[in-house]
């Protein structure tokens, strides 16, 4: 569930209040990646990192932050991010029947 | 007393004071058409025992005994009035008329032309509207599918809760108190190994951000995506019930539970209370409109949310569809649900 880390072993020490950051994106089975961003650093760095990794297509995945879209552009320092925080990596919808 | 009330004035030409206050009494007590007609009775020119009255007694206590009559016959007027079966008819006509503009007045030929526009004007990745507060993006394409045959998708379906949210904000006595759940919500509930995880969802209603917490509200909407078809649940707060709509008319109760645990566990985590919501009635909606295709659940949806937070019956059915598409297609590119 929680073995595809990508940055666990810079958990060690966190540097709380630094320039650093550590961000767990959680998919919808469950699966976590982590990763560490500098504070004022934009998201889309991280998103777009999150896709390569996960070879999925950014256009198919929406970021969520406690259920908010998150705005490419913002930095964790701006949406008051703390250390160890997770973002959600939810599927698009679409739906019309039920056959 | 049996003889007051059929024939009060048979056997006498006029009555006595007291009679007459025994009579008013009565009538106070018992508001039956019978009553009503030993009332009007005294006010008959021939049959009025108002010179007896003010003979028999002082002219302070009779004129008292007149403002009575006075106020009981306007009393019996007025209640007599709204009992009338032609004037309620045309009351409810007139507010029905009302409601009925609001919703499903027609498009005009320049909001027309804005549809048409969004739906053919351009490439289809065009963005051709930002929500900043959500940061939800509709493009061509997303819009698109609020065309004929389109299946909804979530960033048309959020957009538009969003948009219900801030017009209840503009208005708040004219709609009632909804939390307006987003699509990915019961989806990040119930995704993880168990099917529930109450802590995935905690952040997501904190009272900082919403401002109340979800026990204080009417109405609570939860979207339901089931991998191709959207479905509603809908906790009636006030009402003590959870409802589960369909527009294929399905029920599914494991919804409705993993809904009323939530409700239980983020009652306990935001308020430090304990409400036990077992004797809450789970249910479907008897005469819910349903869709007569393979394409409409999301716009049905999405409906049932916009007439239930106006307190009103769901009076719309499958043909109302292509309308109610246009429209919010419109809403969505003014950002404003009306």
């Amino acid at each position: 569930m929680s073995g595809s880390g990508a940055a666990t072993g810079e958990d060690k020490k966190p540097d709380q209040g630094g320039a650093h950051i550590n961000l767990k994106v959680k998919d919808q089975n469950g699966n976590e990646v982590f990763f560490r961003i500098k504070r004022k650093t934009q998201l889309k760095k991280l998103m777009n990192a999150y896709c390569d990794r996960q070879s999925v297509d950014p256009k198919s995945i929406v970021f969520l932050f406690d259920g908010r879209g998150i705005p490419a552009e913002k930095t964790p320092d701006e949406l008051e991010m703390e250390d160890g925080d997770e973002i959600d990596a939810m599927l698009h919808q679409s739906g019309g029947s039920a056959i | 007393m049996g003889c007051f009330f059929s024939k009060p004035f048979e056997r006498k030409e006029t009555i006595t004071l007291e009679e007459y206050e025994k009579l008013v009494k009565v009538h106070s007590s018992a508001i039956d058409n019978a009553a009503r007609k030993v009332i009007r009775k005294p006010f008959t020119q021939e049959r009025s025992g108002l010179a007896i009255l003010t003979q028999k007694k002082d002219r302070g206590d009779s004129l008292s005994v007149l403002n009575k009559k006075v106020h009981d016959a306007k009393r019996v007027t007025l209640q007599s009035m709204p009992h009338d079966p032609k004037l309620k008819a045309l009351d409810f006509q007139v507010k029905l008329k009302d409601v009925n503009e609001e919703l499903f007045h027609p498009l005009k030929i320049e909001e027309a032309k804005d549809v048409s526009h969004g739906f053919y004007g351009g490439y289809s990745y065009e963005i051709l509207i930002t929500h900043e507060p959500s940061n939800i993006e509709i493009s061509r394409k997303d819009l698109q599918c609020l065309m004929p045959r389109g299946w909804l998708n979530d960033e048309v379906i959020n957009l538009y809760l969003e948009l219900l949210k801030e017009r209840e904000r503009s208005e708040p006595n004219k709609f009632l108190k909804c939390h307006f759940f987003n699509t990915f919500f019961y989806k990040k509930l119930t995704s993880g190994v168990s099917g529930y995880d109450f802590r995935t969802v905690r952040r997501w209603t904190m009272k900082n951000k919403l401002g109340y917490t979800l026990i204080e509200r009417d109405k609570v909407f939860v979207p339901i995506h089931k991998d191709m078809h959207w479905c509603l649940v809908v906790i009636n707060i006030k009402d003590k019930s959870f409802q589960y709509l369909d527009s294929f008319g399905c029920m599914d109760i494991h919804a409705l539970q993993i809904l009323e645990r939530y409700l239980m566990e983020e009652t306990q985590d935001k308020c430090d209370k304990e409400i036990d919501t077992t004797s809450w009635k789970k249910e479907s909606v008897n005469d819910l409109p349903l869709q007569k295709n393979g394409w409409d659940c999301g716009m049905f949806m999405i409906k049932y949310i916009d007439f239930y937070s106006r307190g009103l019956k769901l009076s719309f059915s499958q043909d109302h569809m292509p309308y109610f598409r246009k429209r919010t297609a419109l809403e969505i590119l003014r950002l404003r649900a009306d």
